[in-house]
């Protein structure tokens, strides 16, 4: 067995301490198996003079060279041949360009390891019979956003009697279904069975904001619950702040903010983060978090920097350590006050400014002209 | 905020205004015309009694230091006095502004009196990318003789409205010529209401706000860009001296590389990467000490997003074949291909191979983004590199650390603003 392998059956999902010998065992496995088996991301780590040997102890994890996302959104990188490739993902693509990910069988068995750690640790799998809204696409073959699996795959976390759809796949597009999604919660409220609901934040602010808007207020069951997915960056957008989210979501559905939980992801860092009951982000057993300042070097807790996730989970893509495009900061696990001792990140929003004052122009306008086409 | 007669209004008070706009600028049109000796007058007021320190606050919020502030407003001082203005009257629309001048065409029997005059009503669509510059824009047009209407930009700190009321304070006749909304780009119903009463937009910005712009204005309506521009500089071997490179670093840092006159990278004349490299190394050292000296405080945000886009950049070197010199807080990354792009910015330059006799071949394709190019040459290679860029579309050569400094009758982007805002009419009478 792998050390990777170990690693994601472990059942401790926050004891960093006692599995740290064997993350750093797992992570140079899978850093030699990306060198051996994908050309450019050896030929990414030796253009940055990095040499396995450098890494000794947990505290070395830095100078393994992360890759920017950015840069997987202009190239994908595989390790393995394409024949390996299961479940294929891809990044909502906000900002135009998007990320591939693919996962491979080794790296699916991990995920499968890690979700049902997860879950259990996190108390959200049910025997309890429940009903489904699901705030994003219903799932049709056509469509590989990152997103839509996730939430179709966290409907059997407890046994689903229905599941509504935001948006329904007619067969050849999709339809925005509120008035579904209205019909099903009224029905729901009189079944008494507990509901779960999954999406974006911001997506789950609309129909609340609906739901009040056509006067609807329900009692849902009370072991009900919210998972929010996608972490923060819609909310930055909409500035919507939690503590608002969470009144309204007790004025119209019933549910408080005790009852909403969130997680974060990213395509190229498929760990699933769950929220404490305090909304933090604990790292589990199967990452490690590194804040990094401008000069790429790492910094300590409390101060903010770039974000750059480490995990072994991936056979299928050199995704080993990855740097979001995130300011983020890591504060000990003891700052938090659950009882969880594993040090949890918050994410500050994206790097840049939105409203960055220039009028050179941009790379966007050019770019026409250095394909070749006309201005 | 919105600004109506030197009055505040809020967004209920706007759509009143809206209601009888028409009407309001048919009386305004009625009067005499404006004239800019009221406009040079209301300046030289706002100018006498400038409270310095609330504009260095605003711009210190904004990032700015103390120093860096102050010269922005002496350089604003030189550029609002009424020597400037006059100057600029007389060098952008003749001696005879205003006055009508009588003539008799050759060939005709007639006598014809042309007369320059406003275009009428601006609407101006202003960009966020320079705080003060909404206001910079309407007293061009008020300078003209023309009715303003202002749409600001959203992310419009106030400092346009402050400027305004003090004009209206200083020369109250101006408050019938000043109006300014708050609508959202978004906004179309609200926006097309005001382009329909205009005689011509202004329009600041990129290419998507023109586009968008260029689809609600009807095809009679004059549409006037301002659009976003890109500059460079061009280093010929034997002008890479001392003084020049400090001049390059001067505009990277004191710009951050984001104005349209910014230089985003430095083209060389040669073919040979060795002598790019070299010239990285040589000028490394220069840009390190002109960012030390650095007097804009940068946010971690942007910080952090250069160092992302340069370390992306260094990996992107394994396909690219470019090559990064990194120096503190700053950067060169030298390319071997021939195309001209948006650097990181703040602190991070390209240097590219380009080059004389490609010159016209490479640059051309960019010939309506072309502003500023900063040429570091030879006395006797001016003439002929200035005019082959030229051709390129570039409208302005200079030195280096002078690419974004400006001077008073200065074409803006190849183009007297004054003669844009202004027409010319004539009266044909039979000869005596």
């Amino acid at each position: 067995m792998s050390y990777a392998s170990k690693l994601f059956c472990h059942r401790k999902i926050y004891d960093l301490e006692n599995t740290n010998d064997l993350f750093l065992h797992a992570i140079l496995e899978n850093v030699k198996h990306h060198m051996n088996n994908c050309p450019e991301y050896a030929k990414i780590v030796a253009h940055c003079g990095f040499a396995v040997e450098e890494v000794k102890t947990i505290e070395d994890l830095y100078k393994i060279p992360p890759i920017p996302t950015v840069f997987l959104k202009n190239h994908t990188l595989y390790s393995v041949s394409p024949k390996h490739l299961m479940l294929k993902s891809t990044t909502s693509g906000t900002s135009g360009k998007v990320s591939e990910m693919a996962l491979d069988w080794p790296s699916s068995l991990r995920g499968i390891g890690m979700i049902k750690g997860m879950f259990f640790t996190n108390k959200l799998i049910s025997p309890r019979l429940t009903n489904y809204v699901v705030l994003g696409y219903q799932p049709a073959k056509r469509n590989k956003i990152g997103a839509v699996k996730t939430a179709y795959a966290t409907t059997y976390a407890a046994p689903a009697v229905h599941r509504v759809y935001a948006l329904k796949d007619t067969g050849t597009e999709y339809v925005l279904n509120i008035e579904g999604i209205k019909k099903a919660l009224i029905r729901y409220e009189k079944s008494g069975l507990p509901v779960r609901f999954m999406g974006f934040p911001a997506y789950f602010m609309f129909l609340l904001k609906e739901l009040s808007d056509s006067g609807i207020k329900l009692t849902l069951h009370p072991k009900s619950l919210i998972l929010l997915a996608g972490g923060w960056k819609q909310f930055l957008a909409e500035k919507v702040d939690k503590p608002t989210l969470y009144a309204m979501s007790k004025e119209v559905l019933g549910l408080g903010g005790d009852r909403i939980r969130e997680f974060f992801g990213a395509v190229e860092h498929p760990i699933a983060y769950f929220d404490c009951p305090n909304h933090h982000f604990h790292v589990p057993i199967y990452s490690r978090v590194i804040i990094r300042d401008v000069n790429l070097q790492p910094v300590g807790y409390g101060v903010p920097g770039l974000l750059n996730l480490i995990t072994p989970m991936m056979t299928s893509m050199p995704f080993v350590s990855v740097m979001t495009d995130d300011l983020a900061v890591l504060h000990p696990g003891e700052e938090c006050g659950c009882g969880n001792r594993s040090p949890y990140f918050e994410i500050l929003g994206r790097v840049g400014l939105a409203d960055i004052k220039t009028c050179a122009a941009n790379a966007s306008e050019l770019l026409d002209i250095k394909k070749g086409g006309a201005s | 905020m919105n600004l109506v007669h030197g009055e505040i209004l809020d967004a209920k008070g706007c759509d009143n205004v809206l209601d009888h706009l028409e009407q309001d600028i048919l009386d305004t049109l009625g009067k005499k015309r404006l004239d800019p000796q009221i406009v040079i007058a209301a300046c030289d007021k706002v100018l006498n009694n400038l409270d310095e320190s609330v504009y260095i606050q605003t711009m210190n919020e904004l990032g700015m230091n103390e120093s860096l502030s102050r010269s922005y407003i002496s350089e604003a001082r030189q550029m609002f006095s009424k020597e400037s203005l006059l100057h600029r009257l007389t060098v952008e629309l003749s001696d005879d502004y205003g006055k009508p001048v009588t003539f008799r065409p050759i060939f005709k029997e007639f006598s014809v009196t042309q007369q320059t005059v406003p275009l009428g009503v601006l609407l101006h669509i202003a960009a966020g990318n320079a705080d003060g510059l909404p206001a910079f824009s309407i007293l061009e047009g008020l300078l003209t003789g023309n009715i303003n209407i202002l749409k600001l930009p959203a992310a419009e700190g106030g400092i346009s409205v402050r400027l305004l009321l003090e004009f209206i304070k200083a020369e109250p006749v101006l408050a019938d010529y000043i109006y300014v909304f708050d609508y959202s780009s978004r906004d179309i119903e609200h926006i097309e209401k005001l382009i329909s009463v205009a005689d011509a937009v202004v329009v600041w910005g990129g290419k998507e706000a023109v586009s968008a712009l260029r689809r609600m204005i009807p095809p009679n309506t004059k549409m006037i860009e301002w659009g976003h521009k890109i500059s460079f500089a061009y280093v010929t071997e034997q002008a890479v001296t001392a003084a020049g490179l400090e001049g390059l670093a001067k505009n990277i840092v004191e710009t951050g590389q984001l104005l349209c006159s910014s230089l985003q990278g430095i083209f060389l004349d040669t073919n040979d990467m060795e002598k790019v490299y070299e010239f990285c190394g040589q000028f490394l050292p220069v840009l390190e000490a002109a960012i030390c000296k650095r007097s804009q405080d940068i946010g971690i945000g942007i910080q952090s997003q250069a160092a992302l886009k340069l370390y992306a950049e260094e990996l992107e070197g394994i396909y690219s074949n470019s090559r990064v010199f990194r120096g503190s807080s700053c950067s060169l990354i030298a390319y071997p291909d021939k195309i001209l792009d948006t650097s990181i910015q703040f602190g991070n330059a390209w240097v590219r191979p380009l080059p004389r006799t490609e010159l016209l071949s490479t640059l051309r394709p960019y010939k309506n983004y072309l502003q500023t190019a900063g040429l570091l040459c030879g006395p006797s290679e001016l003439p002929i590199l200035s005019d082959m860029l030229f051709k390129t579309g570039v409208v302005r050569v200079c030195p280096g650390e002078n690419m974004s400094l400006t001077y008073c009758g200065a074409p803006h982007d190849g183009e007297y603003p004054l003669r844009r805002y202004t027409k010319i009419v004539d009266i044909e009478r039979e000869s005596e």
